[in-house]
């Protein structure tokens, strides 16, 4: 069970630099989230189940099926979705899984987990990870005794001896994950806990009872008049942090070909959960496996920048604030002469900085700016945690435009009970191509820390270019909206290198002041429209602060007809004079006939 | 205390510079300070101003240029006047980096000799000059000339990509289409910016 609800993003870097402030904490395996593994009970390459009597409650996926079906609620069956997306997750689980620390290592060789006491009590399991370099085997009872996360890591088979009980005390099937290197073997009437990820192959003996998970996405899963049942896990447990991490995914739509389409015609999900754009979620963290996906629109090319991957795919640590930009550009009529793009840019400072004496209000000021040559219209703030947020200042004609030379001012207030990230997305339209911005601002709370803030603009020399494209220089300027000077600054540009300092270090000493700009330029050419995205990022008293501009240079994708430079020269008179020519003949036809 | 608050800090740098490189994503970072980079001179670039005439000395043509746009139909426009040239004002000025189009017809109304009713006679090496209306003229010189479809795309013609500043000058060519209501072909001469 996901949990998923709008409006606690918190703050990467904060969650763990503020372990800091907190006591000491051990480092505890942590549960991975299995994403679209997790509602499968057998996940495999060749599932294979001969006799009658097999219940599997939980999907069941394979490529090649069952002689006989099994009994049980399985909502997915076979090789359809989710089922290539439940192998990558699976491969994401292990990987996090096999990246936990061995809190115990038995001594070499193959172990019986049963009867081994150098780990502890005969039989007796506290939460954690446990390795072998042999074999292992449940070879009677096993108690799991605890909360937390068990993992059992045998670089070797996992078996078990037929009639083995493991017996959960305090612990959930959950959070217990057993990944050997080779094959696994539950014996005949094994009773049985936790999920197997292994592609050695996962064999299930008779009359085996099993909450958990068979995954064996390319390998082979076999059952036995087996009864598998998928658990229902609430989200994972955390080292630290919250437990959960925000994912803002942001929207940007250029229809330079000719379509219509806005924002809301498409829908977006992240693993599954519908999110809209611009609005902060939180998510289960720690996690491998987040993907942002969105309704198939053929008329439209996908692609992603921020903090996703090529696919859409993100990671998530407690606490952390990860933005994914999905851009769509359109598919249709080249268009011969390229609309130009709007540019806008939004500044986002809270008041006060920090609450070091507890909770209380603060007052956010958005400062919205047109950065382009063309009015912004259609512009929409989303906010995750304080609203309304309110236009107090700067549409001075009154036409809801954000022209080139307004400035708009907006606020919002509301109450901090905790230190907090607010992320804000400004959108805006022109000539059918969305701009969009995004600024966030940390306010610490209970703590006698400044945060930084900073801030960073990109704009494009030119906006548009003909067919064929050409060479753009962007001009990026970085400032530091804060009251602490920012060290290490950084900028990240996706789609053009090199970027070149050129000045602003007014008292050269290499730190971000709040009275300097810092311009940055990068040339490239271009023979595409480009939607690219800059990541500033600056540090101050143990925090990280980050910023994101993006802009778009829109490039003609066809080129004019030839023109029609000729009237037909004597062509034309041969063809006037044949006229004329055939006018006379048939006067004098007619004049022949009256006179005849 | 303040060891833990420096490795959870650090830790959480690590962390950040770590997702930035996400499997399949083409990332650049640079941890740019004052001083560590040189700073990049501003190139001054000659201001080139709209095209005013055009002038091909082999053929005799000493044309003003108007200035046009598209047609209806998406086609480079023409000029008014048959003794006129037309340069394509959506794209690049005559001497700006990428291809500029200036296009004349080969003949009037009455099928006497237009603008461009010689163009054919140009060949490799010769000059085409065309004065801005600030009075500078940018020297282009002959590379080669090509005949058309009338529908055909040509691409070369509008758009390059090799940063050069490139000139091309188009006129009507072939037999008259009856149908079609003009000639079946465009001749292109294609021309590059000197090195002065």
């Amino acid at each position: 069970m996901r949990t998923f609800k709008g409006g606690s993003g918190v703050l990467i870097s904060l969650a763990l630099a503020f372990a800091g402030f907190a006591p000491g904490s051990v480092h505890a395996a942590t549960t991975p989230l299995l994403g679209a593994a997790a509602s499968y009970g057998v996940l495999a390459s060749t599932y294979t189940n001969t006799a009658a009597g097999t219940t599997i409650n939980g999907d069941v996926g394979f490529t090649t099926g069952p002689a006989v079906v099994p009994g049980g609620a399985h909502p997915n069956y076979g090789s359809g979705a989710p089922y290539a997306t439940a192998g990558v997750d699976q491969g994401n689980a292990l990987t996090a899984l096999a990246g936990e620390p061995c809190t115990f290592t038995f001594a070499p060789g193959a172990i019986d987990l049963s009867t081994d006491t150098t780990h502890g009590p005969i039989g007796v399991y506290a939460p954690g990870v446990y390795c072998s370099t042999g074999a292992m085997d449940v070879g009677g009872p096993l108690t799991l005794n605890g909360a937390g996360t068990y993992i059992f890591r045998p670089v070797g088979a996992l078996t078990s001896t037929a009639g083995a009980i493991v017996t959960l005390s305090g612990a959930s099937a959950c959070d217990v994950f057993w990944t050997p290197s080779q094959a696994t073997t539950l014996a005949a009437n094994t009773t049985f806990q936790g999920t197997v990820i292994s592609d050695g192959g996962i064999t299930v003996n008779a009359n085996t009872t099993w909450t958990g998970r068979a995954l064996s996405f390319n390998g082979t899963v076999t059952t036995d008049t087996t009864t598998l049942t998928t658990p229902t896990c609430a989200a994972p447990p955390s080292s630290g942090g919250s437990g959960t991490g925000s994912i803002t995914v942001v929207k940007r739509v250029i229809n330079d070909n000719g379509r219509t389409a806005v924002v809301a015609d498409f829908s977006l999900f992240v693993n599954g959960s519908p999110v809209a754009s611009g609005v902060t979620n939180s998510f289960p963290a720690p996690a491998s496996a987040y993907t942002v996906t969105e309704s198939a629109n053929a008329n439209y090319a996908r692609s992603f920048s921020g903090d996703c991957d090529a696919s859409g795919r993100l990671t998530l640590t407690p606490g952390e604030q990860k933005i994914c930009i999905v851009t769509n550009d359109d598919i249709g009529a080249p268009a011969v002469v390229p609309p130009v793009p709007p540019i806008i840019d939004v500044v986002k400072v809270p008041s006060p900085l920090s609450l070091p004496g507890g909770p209380g209000n603060v007052l956010y000021t958005y400062t919205l700016r047109n950065l382009g040559t063309v009015p912004v219209t259609d512009i929409t703030m989303v906010g995750d945690t304080c609203s309304p947020i309110v236009r107090v200042s700067g549409d001075t004609d009154g036409d809801n435009q954000l022209d080139v030379t307004e400035t708009w001012v907006h606020t919002c207030s509301t109450l901090l009970t905790q230190t907090h990230t607010n992320t804000i997305v400004a959108t805006g339209w022109a000539n059918g191509i969305s701009a969009s911005d995004i600024a966030s601002a940390t306010v610490v709370v209970g703590a006698p820390v400044v945060p930084p803030l900073i801030h960073v603009t990109k704009v494009p020399n030119p906006l548009t270019l003909n067919a064929g494209g050409g060479m753009v220089t962007y001009t990026k300027r970085v400032t530091n909206p804060g009251t602490v000077p920012l060290s290490n600054v950084r900028l990240t540009d996706d789609k053009c290198s090199p970027v070149a300092f050129v000045s602003g270090d007014a008292d050269n000493d290499s730190m971000l002041d709040p009275s300097e700009t810092w311009t940055y330029t990068c040339r490239t050419n271009i023979t595409a429209t480009t939607a690219n995205t800059v990541v500033a990022a600056g540090d101050a008293n143990g925090l990280t602060a980050r910023d994101f501009a993006t802009a778009t240079v829109v490039v003609a994708a066809s080129v004019p007809a030839l023109p029609q430079t000729g009237f037909g020269g004597s062509g034309g008179l041969t063809g006037l004079a044949a006229g004329l020519a055939a006018a006379g003949a048939l006067l004098y036809v007619i004049r022949k006939r009256r006179s005849a | 205390m303040r060891v833990a608050a420096f490795i959870a800090m650090g830790a959480s740098f690590l962390l950040w510079v770590g997702l930035l490189r996400l499997d399949g994503v083409v990332t650049y970072e640079y941890a740019l300070r004052p001083g560590e980079i040189v700073p990049v001179a501003a190139v001054p670039e000659p201001r080139i101003g709209v095209p005013a005439r055009i002038t091909i000395p082999s053929i005799s043509v000493d044309a003003a240029i108007e200035e046009v746009a598209l047609t209806e139909d998406g086609a480079m426009d023409v000029p008014t006047l048959p003794r006129d040239a037309a340069w394509y004002g959506l794209g690049p000025r005559p001497g700006e980096p990428g291809s500029a189009a200036i296009a004349g017809h080969v003949d009037d109304e009455k099928g006497a000799a237009a603008v461009f009713a010689d163009l054919h006679k140009v060949k490799a090496g010769d000059r085409i000059l065309v004065r801005d209306d600030e009075g500078t003229v940018t020297r282009f010189i002959v590379r080669e000339s090509r005949r058309y479809g009338a529908d055909e795309e040509a691409r070369d013609v509008f758009a390059s990509d090799d940063g050069g500043a490139h000139l091309s000058v188009i006129t009507c060519d072939g037999p008259w289409d009856k149908r079609a209501g003009q000639y079946a072909r465009r001749l292109v001469v294609f021309a590059d910016k000197a090195q002065d």
